[in-house]
């Protein structure tokens, strides 16, 4: 045990030291203090916990950001959208926060009092139970889902009653339903997408011993556990709705939803019906455990695209697309799948049942191949997808001081006109945290317009910038007039030398296309093959044009095993200081030797330039190996997440960017806009992100 | 991110800068959307509102002062929401409506009464957002160990020792680097947290 001269600090003082209540001063001295001595630690171990604790505990466990950030739908909660009294007082569960809602009603995590088990309650709309013999129906349901028992079904326990409001009480699990995580990392590469489908189909399986069927197997019923464990959500409950095809819950964003031409919505719960088996969605009464091969099938689709597979038009239209139509192939949205996995996909999605697998087993079985027989580790950042939605994207730059005048129309606010220059960067920040999708263009843009400007577009001049820079069919980064005229210049160098440096893919864009061409940043010498040849390849499949940049002009040299093997330099297109941000649509840092891109080398103020460039426009910005180093140098990445790794201490980095990026230890890290891969080994998986994300962007 | 001893109340009361109303801008703008969500029939102004509310807040953020007693921010937040609110259904022919059955008037009169359900809801949402959104705020200023260590500890309660297991440190260490994150939420966080 360490001994320590200096008197112990009062019981009182270390009371304050615990929680953090100490002047900055006495701090110091209390610190040094108990960095050696054992005997207050003693003493510390029994300061119980004071209210900033208590209360950072209930934020921690309890911030209710879905409730605060509106990530997901949701529909007015009964009693006002609040907890419900009878709830909150319940003498069994203690609710610790809302998980989510939906159109069944809202999920709370919750503490059983006495057993001290955490468990989700999910609460049912009063809609659903206002008849008695709705809650009788919901009270067999529930009964027959207890019976189930399996690692990929989650547990229901019981059903329970807080006054008029029914619940039924599931095990907690801690992970991310498959359509927000589809919706933040894009498609799923193929051998996970399987094993999900796989874990999935298990878990059904066992159901169908049971003689149940799901009825509403989708993406959002799927959770993804952080050891890469499927949990199929809702068994039972789909039926809950269906038994009153009169008073189906549809969730009002679809007005003449309720029954259309003869079709009866009694199968689907709310929402699109993106994932209802044809069989299901004609005469939902007489499904059986093939509906759910189909819907799983919908689901791997959504898993390899990253969209349902008829993602267009009205709830009608799309119940009758299931019945009538063929879903586009999925190999034009993915490409390179495997055949086998097409037609396995092709097979689930058979438009008569009797030509679907006709168990889930079945579907196990042929998925086998497909799919490790252990779960693939998501090493996605879990907490920072679940982060996102609330870390706006955009930087805040409000308007200089002595900017020009507000030209902006009248908005009738007094306290707004009063504020003069802080309206509009307020008002665009405002909105930078409604996550609307429609909207989003659009604001993304008044925003990009706002940053380019550098903050010096007052609100009038900001309006019609949008509008000049919507090209007419195209989007953020796109190819619009205003854009092509900013990037004249740029353009013919860049797209001409590319074609010079390499076979152009045929179905590369022409000149002028800059949201096909990317920009791959590569060292001057040390080229790290293992990063450049797998993003090149993939990215020249996927359609997308290639410039090579780097310090110099000269041809860049592979790394020594490369070289040995014979493999030739890297034609260099043109210098870092010529490129431009207007003409591509994203800019990759690739690893290698990369001294002359960090501070202290020699191109690192184009490195700045195009980075900030990039980001200005919303455009993609990967890295990976050495390249997470130089993007990690630069200003724009201040606050932003980077996959950390030892290039950080080999270019002596990190103490430089340690309080200013966040190093993150995953193999990929996704901050929009930028995409940083730990190293060479995730180089083949991060060149097909970085084309995922660039065909989502250019769909836009 | 700039590290001022400074309370972000202080700052933006005696030096305003772009960073710290850019803090005050995300940290209240989740919070008050998410309480119009709930309360009030979703409205395109709802935009508009919380901009009102937040340039009220700009504007008179001199004139708003420290008190010993708890909660005087978010109360001195709420009013101006309050004032806001009905300013706006004033303004409006056609009125803003409450969720549920509510009456609109009915649901600000008793978000006023401090002793009202809806008023602890409001305190109790306010509390664990803005100390949610402050720890994300000083979070980089940590090295990981030492964030590790102190949500172990303070957040998810675990015995220290079990911690300094877990880490590989000493509890001594565990002990510092909880009162040293502590030290700077309270830092940063006077006057908006008690």
């Amino acid at each position: 045990m360490a001994k320590v001269a200096s008197i112990h600090p009062s019981h009182e003082q270390l009371a304050a030291f615990s929680s953090g209540a100490l002047s900055p001063a006495e701090q110091a001295v209390v610190e040094q203090h108990v960095a050696h001595c054992d005997q207050c630690c003693e003493t510390l171990k029994a300061v119980p916990a004071d209210t900033l604790i208590e209360r950072l505990r209930t934020a921690n466990t309890s911030v209710d950001e879905t409730l605060l950030t509106d990530v997901q739908p949701r529909v007015a909660v009964p009693g006002g959208g609040s907890l419900p009294k009878d709830l909150a007082e319940h003498p069994r569960y203690r609710i610790v926060k809302q998980l989510g809602a939906g159109g069944m009603g809202v999920v709370y995590q919750a503490v059983h009092r006495m057993m001290d088990r955490h468990v989700a309650l999910k609460v049912i709309s009063r809609k659903l139970t206002s008849k008695p013999q709705a809650v009788e129906r919901f009270r067999l349901e529930v009964k027959a889902a207890a019976k189930l028992n399996h690692p990929n079904i989650v547990a229901a326990h019981d059903a329970e009653q807080a006054g008029d409001l029914h619940f039924l009480v599931m095990e907690y699990i801690e992970g991310i339903s498959l359509d927000r995580f589809v919706e933040k990392r894009g498609p799923l590469p193929v051998l996970n997408a399987c094993n999900y489908v796989m874990q999935a189909a298990r878990g059904l399986q066992h159901a169908h011993e049971l003689k149940m069927v799901h009825r509403d197997i989708k993406p959002a019923n799927l959770m993804l556990t952080r050891k890469g464990q499927i949990k199929v959500l809702d068994f039972g409950l789909a039926r809950l709705a269906a038994h009153d095809p009169g008073e189906t819950t549809m969730s009002g964003r679809d007005a003449g939803g309720k029954s259309a031409g003869g079709l009866t919505l009694a199968g689907t719960i709310l929402g699109t019906p993106d994932y209802i088996a044809p069989e299901q969605a004609e005469e939902s009464r007489a499904v059986d455990i093939r509906a759910d091969i189909y819907s799983l099938g919908c689901t791997l689709y959504f898993l390899l695209t990253g969209q349902p597979p008829y993602p267009q038009g009205s709830i009608t239209e799309k119940l009758e697309s299931h019945i009538v139509s063929r879903p586009r192939p999925v190999g034009e949205l993915r490409q390179s799948l495997p055949d086998d996995v097409v037609q396995i996909l092709d097979k689930m999605l058979a438009r008569d049942p009797a030509d679907r697998f006709q168990t889930p087993a079945e579907v196990v079985q042929a998925m086998a191949p497909w799919s490790k027989s252990q779960p693939p580790k998501d090493e996605w950042d879990f907490a920072a997808l679940e982060r996102e939605a609330a870390t706006p994207t955009i930087a805040y730059l409000p308007p200089r001081t002595g900017s020009s005048k507000s030209t902006r129309p009248a908005s009738g606010n007094a306290v707004a006109d009063a504020l003069g220059p802080f309206v509009a960067p307020l008002r665009n920040l405002i909105r930078r945290h409604r996550r609307s999708v429609k909207a989003a263009a659009v604001i993304g843009l008044a925003g990009l317009a706002l940053w380019l400007g550098s903050s010096l577009v007052p609100w009038g001049d900001l309006k019609s910038s949008v509008v000049s820079l919507v090209p007419k069919s195209s989007a953020i980064g796109g190819s619009g007039d205003a854009d092509r005229g900013l990037g004249d210049r740029g353009q013919s160098g860049g797209s001409a030398r590319t074609a010079s440096g390499r076979v152009a893919s045929s179905q590369a864009g022409e000149p002028g296309d800059s949201w096909r061409s990317v920009l791959l940043v590569v060292p001057n010498k040390m080229v790290w093959m293992g990063d450049y040849k797998p993003v090149r390849t993939a990215l020249e499949s996927g359609g997308y044009s290639v410039t090579v940049a780097s310090s110099l002009r000269t041809s860049a040299r592979p790394d020594d095993d490369s070289r040995k093997n014979g493999v030739p330099d890297v034609p260099v297109d043109l210098t870092v200081s010529e490129a431009r941000a207007t003409d591509y649509a994203m800019i990759v840092f690739i690893g290698g030797d990369v001294s002359e891109f960090v501070p202290g080398g020699a191109a690192v103020e184009p490195i700045q330039r195009l980075v900030s460039d990039f980001a200005a426009e919303k455009k993609f910005v990967g890295s990976i190996c050495a390249g997470n180093v130089v993007l990690a140098a630069t200003s724009s990445m201040h606050g932003r997440r980077v996959a950390d790794n030892q290039y950080f201490e080999m270019y002596k980095v990190r103490a430089k960017v340690r309080d200013k990026v966040k190093l993150i230890s995953n193999s990929f890290v996704l901050d929009e806009p930028f995409l940083s891969a730990k190293d060479f080994s995730n180089a083949a998986e991060f060149a097909d992100k970085l084309v995922w994300a660039l065909d989502r962007r250019g769909k836009k | 991110m700039s590290e001022t001893s400074a309370s972000l109340l202080d700052r933006l009361r005696d030096n305003p800068d772009e960073e710290s109303w850019r803090q005050l801008v995300e940290i209240y703008t989740p919070l008050i959307r998410g309480w119009l969500r709930r309360h009030l029939q979703p409205s395109a102004d709802t935009d508009d509102l919380i901009q009102d509310v937040l340039t009220v807040v700009v504007r008179r953020i001199r004139e708003f002062h420290r008190e010993p007693r708890v909660g005087a921010f978010r109360r001195w937040l709420k009013t101006i929401t309050i004032n806001c609110l009905r300013d706006f259904w004033k303004s409006r022919r056609n009125k803003p409506r409450a969720t549920g059955n509510s009456d609109f008037l009915e649901v600000l009169e008793q978000l006023a009464d401090p002793g009202s359900q809806l008023s602890q809801l409001w305190d109790q949402e306010h509390d664990k957002h803005v100390t949610h959104q402050l720890l994300e705020l000083i979070r980089t200023q940590f090295e990981e160990t030492t964030w590790q260590a102190f949500q172990r500890v303070a957040l998810d309660g675990i015995p220290a020792d079990e911690v300094a297991r877990e880490l590989g440190v000493t509890v001594n260490v565990v002990f510092i680097s909880k009162s040293r994150v502590l030290s700077k939420l309270r830092q940063v966080g006077a006057g908006l947290l008690e």
